[in-house]
């Protein structure tokens, strides 16, 4: 397995590079660039001044070269040779970008190719920290609904099997489309509402309460803020799986091993829960990629109505504000995610069924 | 004696309650001992709390906390004041020929370093401001080239010098922020453009505001701690524990919290405004009417889109920028104005709260005229109409060119109105144009789309008409209003204001002579700026729709809420000016 896995990561770096390349190819043609609005909101008066501010942002020159300085970075593009703090050569890009008789300022950045990820446009930090200083709200909300929406979609999806055509059935069945059909955005505005404000019984969002102390409480001291957004995520995944673990159940028990076990005199429950529960189960691992690649990207409506500090927002605020350090950040975090998930997925799919071997 | 004892016991119960009740009800908050503010924001994490650089609103409401004014708001006048508190500067004089501002500062101020706050603070800024790799603020950006050169004789003495005589200099001065200059020398030495990408942006731990800063959790909260050594709060301490700038994405929510006690106070969205002006009026909560709105306007492109110009070549001499096909025409944007329904627009947009516009001013200005705004008239708006040579000749309602000045006969008269997605009431507002305009023969096709394309549009004058939000300077700064949004000078594709291509020479000699006036007396100011908004309501490059009246919400247990149209901090908050008294009860 472990040759798999290498030999799967390695297949995918050309994507991954093919990925970032049609990202800022997109990105840098898409209208309405960063410099007008950064520009507008500077108040900057002429043309020289804007132009100033795009070398300083690195989007004067061609996509292509600025995603070279993405990659590899700038500080070999323009350089102070006599160490004089002053630009004297100068190759690709140009010495004087503005041609006002005075060098560029030398190149700085590493490119990610060397752990260099910029800075981002809006907050002047590295535009990495802007997206990881989020990622444990994301992943603490994302892996609980997670946990909750498969472990109780399969389970129930499992029961409706067993008591197939039943009530049970029935009504999990109808409660699936249900939770699958109701807006997220309602169905969290009214949870916030009756639990919040009528009830009282939970808080109205956030992470945790505001205090003056330096960060949040451990999670087990404020799980309530977590109850009300890990429901809302997780009611669209137990209708998914609840209705996916019900058909993949009702599959395995038609088949021959099953009426084998039975004609063995086997107990039902070990037949239901131990045989085929186990088979149909395989199946569902197709589905763990996507979904911990969907958990990883964060919820953009759920985080915005619950104010969880979660990436799925600031990956919004990046690209409407055309932060190009930043997306790209996203999209690099983005194919990682993809990765890894469906890796994930593969290696249950073994890890389930003793069947299946990954060469 | 059973009945004797159940009374003794129960009165001295009584007498025990009353001794421990009467000073919890009666308690009074000392130094720092008031419940934190929380105040909400709608997400946007600070980016900066270097003043020098900052320059969205979420960092600078917080850097309105950290950092005093060099020159503030005298909250009795509502303009600039000499020996009034909550700022560096104590009293100015200016120089015979109007150049030369010396101000003489306090000498009781300090950094929360200890470190006392001098003229080097703001020598520091002007220093740092010559640094052209230094993204500077666009307030800073905006005065640089105005002034010659600051000084700083000894620590109390601030010698700024004006390219020429300037009536709005104080102003332009206001812009300054003092700022730790030790501080950051240590830290950035003489490379000024250090300041860019610092660390120290986020965690700056010097400061000489009401609070200091404790924390930034992004996505979360800033969290600020009461700073005791800041002599100018109206009580005498700063009273609140703390303050945090606390982050609550949603509207709905953000009332909903308020309402649950969970928030200090709020600006509240026009959407519950009515519901929540029921409650103050009834008594619940304490609330503030303000009239300082920011203003929504459509501007008009007078220019040629198709060949958009700057209004002068590199050595001054006028370009020709061509007329736009409909806006070239000033009877056709009168129209505009007379086909507006202002009460439908208050309704459908403003939920009733609205304030309409006439002109570049609003009554808070020291130098507005009171312009009666457009009557709403459509048949006087189809007069113009048809004067300008604009007819429905085929009677499908949309008007052709049939003698108009600069489309091309035949034309419709169709035009784009675009403005910034995400906003209901902009996208309200819009389509109510969009129904009113249609009534008098224009078919507009409205749009909002994403800010960013808008404002390249709106800059780089390809548009027809553009409909955005515009916020006045408090004190007002008309030189700085006009000039930068009307005259040639701003009038540079790509980068300037004046993207309606407004040139009207009695415009530009008013305000050239209103900037230089000898003495600057306010009266001949007055008349001067107000024939100036005369000529802009006449000639409506940009149609003034009007503002609402924001209402902002406190909960009834804050003692010392004082909010006034008059007043105003650093980030121009009529209400937080004095959040350093505010006495909440823990």
């Amino acid at each position: 397995m472990v040759k798999y896995v290498i030999r799967r990561l390695v297949q995918a770096v050309p994507t991954f590079f093919g990925i970032t390349v049609l990202s800022y190819m997109l990105m840098a043609a898409t209208p309405g660039g960063p410099v007008a609005a950064l520009a507008f909101g500077a108040g900057l008066k002429n043309e020289a001044e804007v132009e100033r501010l795009k070398i300083q942002l690195g989007v004067n020159d061609p996509w292509i070269i600025q995603y070279l300085r993405w990659l590899l970075g700038d500080d070999w593009m323009r350089w102070d040779a006599d160490g004089d703090g002053i630009a004297d050569h100068a190759i690709i890009i140009a010495l004087d970008a503005n041609n006002d008789g005075e060098p560029e300022a030398p190149g700085t950045s590493k490119g990610i190719l060397r752990g260099d990820f910029g800075r981002s446009f809006v907050f002047r930090r590295p535009a990495l920290q802007v997206l990881t200083e989020r990622l444990p709200a994301t992943l603490e909300l994302g892996i609980a609904s997670l946990v909750i929406g498969a472990t109780v979609g399969v389970v129930v999806g499992i029961l409706a099997a067993v008591n197939h055509k039943r009530l049970f059935d029935h009504f999990s069945r109808v409660a699936a489309v249900i939770f699958d059909a109701i807006p997220v955005f309602w169905l969290a505005l009214i949870l916030l509402l009756l639990f919040g404000k009528t009830l009282g019984w939970l808080p109205l969002g956030n992470r945790c309460k505001p205090a003056l102390d330096d960060s949040c409480p451990p999670i087990y001291d404020r799980i309530q803020y977590l109850i009300l957004p890990t429901f809302v995520l997780a009611t669209g995944l137990i209708g998914a799986y609840s209705r996916f673990a019900r058909a993949s159940m009702l599959d395995v028990v038609s088949q021959d091993f099953i009426r084998t076990a039975r004609a063995k005199g086997l107990n039902e429950r070990v037949i239901w829960f131990k045989h085929g529960a186990r088979n149909a189960l395989i199946p569902i691992a197709t589905f763990l990629g996507p979904a911990i690649t969907a958990v990883l990207g964060g919820a953009v409506i759920t985080e915005k109505i619950f104010s969880w500090p979660g990436v799925g927002l600031s990956i919004i605020n990046a690209v409407t504000s055309r932060d190009f350090p930043v997306v790209m950040v996203v999209v690099i975090y983005s194919a990682v995610s993809t990765i890894i998930g469906f890796l994930i997925s593969d290696i249950l799919y073994v890890i389930i069924d003793p069947r299946i071997r990954l060469d | 004696m059973k009945y004797l004892n159940k009374l003794l016991f129960l009165s001295l119960c009584l007498g025990l309650f009353v001794i421990l009740a009467i000073p919890a009800l009666a308690q009074e908050v000392g130094p720092g001992e008031g419940a934190p503010v929380i105040w909400p924001n709608f997400g946007t994490d600070i980016a900066t709390l270097n003043p020098i650089l900052a320059q969205d609103g979420s960092s600078n409401r917080v850097i309105a906390r950290l950092y005093p004014a060099f020159l503030g708001v005298d909250s009795e006048t509502g303009n600039f004041g000499q020996g009034i508190p909550a700022q560096l500067v104590d009293t100015w004089e200016i120089s015979e020929d109007g150049t030369v501002y010396t101000f003489r500062l306090r000498d009781d101020l300090s950094w929360s370093d200890g470190t006392p706050m001098t003229s080097a603070d703001i020598k520091y800024v002007w220093d740092a401001m010559q640094d052209e790799n230094l993204q500077v603020n666009g307030n800073l950006a905006a005065v640089a080239s105005l002034i010659s050169s600051v000084e700083a004789p000894d620590p109390q003495t601030l010698v700024m010098t004006f390219n020429s005589p300037d009536c709005n200099a104080l102003n332009s001065a206001s812009k300054f922020v003092p700022v730790p200059s030790a501080a950051f020398t240590e830290l950035y030495g003489s490379d000024y453009s250090l300041m860019n990408d610092s660390d120290y942006n986020l965690n700056p731990t010097v400061t000489g505001g009401a609070f200091k800063f404790q924390n930034f959790r992004p996505g979360e909260q800033v969290t600020l701690l009461a700073d005791q050594n800041y002599p100018d709060s109206p009580t005498g301490f700063v009273a609140p524990e703390g303050y945090i700038d606390k982050n609550v994405t949603d509207q709905t929510v953000q009332v909903e919290q308020f309402l649950a006690g969970e928030l200090t106070g709020m600006g509240v969205p026009s959407a519950r405004q009515q519901e929540l002006q029921d409650l103050v009026d009834a008594g619940d909560y304490q609330g503030f009417n303000s009239e300082k709105a920011n203003y929504r306007f459509v501007a008009l492109n007078m220019g040629d889109p198709a060949n958009p110009q700057n209004a002068t070549d590199a050595d001054g001499n006028p370009i020709d920028q061509g007329r736009h096909p409909i806006f070239g025409d000033v009877r056709v944007r009168q129209a505009l104005n007379y086909a507006m329904d202002f009460e439908a627009i208050n309704q459908g947009a403003f939920q009733g709260f609205g304030i309409q516009g006439s002109t570049h001013s609003r009554p808070d200005n020291w130098a507005h005229k009171d312009i009666a705004p457009y009557p709403y008239d459509p048949d006087m708006a189809r007069s113009l109409l048809e004067e300008a040579g604009w007819t429905d000749t085929n009677g499908d309602g949309i008007r052709e060119c049939t003698s108009c000045l600069y489309a091309e006969p035949g034309s419709e008269l169709t035009f784009k109105l675009e403005t910034n997605a995400g906003n209901t009431s902009q996208e309200a507002l819009g389509t109510i144009l969009q129904d009113e305009w249609g009534e008098v023969g224009a078919r507009v096709d409205f749009s909002s789309i994403d800010f960013n394309v808008l404002v390249e549009q709106l800059q780089a004058q390809t548009y027809d008409a553009i409909m955005i939000f515009w916020g006045f300077d408090f004190p007002a700064n008309p030189d700085g209003e006009l000039r930068g949004v009307f005259m040639p000078e701003a009038d540079v594709l790509n980068s300037g204001f004046n993207v309606t291509s407004f040139n009207n020479e009695r415009f530009n000699e008013i305000v050239d002579q209103a900037r230089a006036l000898p003495g600057c007396n306010s009266e001949e100011l007055k008349a001067l700026y107000g024939e100036a908004y005369q000529i802009l309501h006449d000639e409506s490059p940009w149609i003034w729709i009007g503002g609402a009246k924001t209402l902002t919400v406190i909960q009834p247990n804050v003692a010392n809420f004082a909010p006034s149209d008059l007043a105003a901090d650093l980030n121009g908050s009529g209400v937080l000016y004095n959040v350093m008294a505010w006495e909440i009860a823990p």
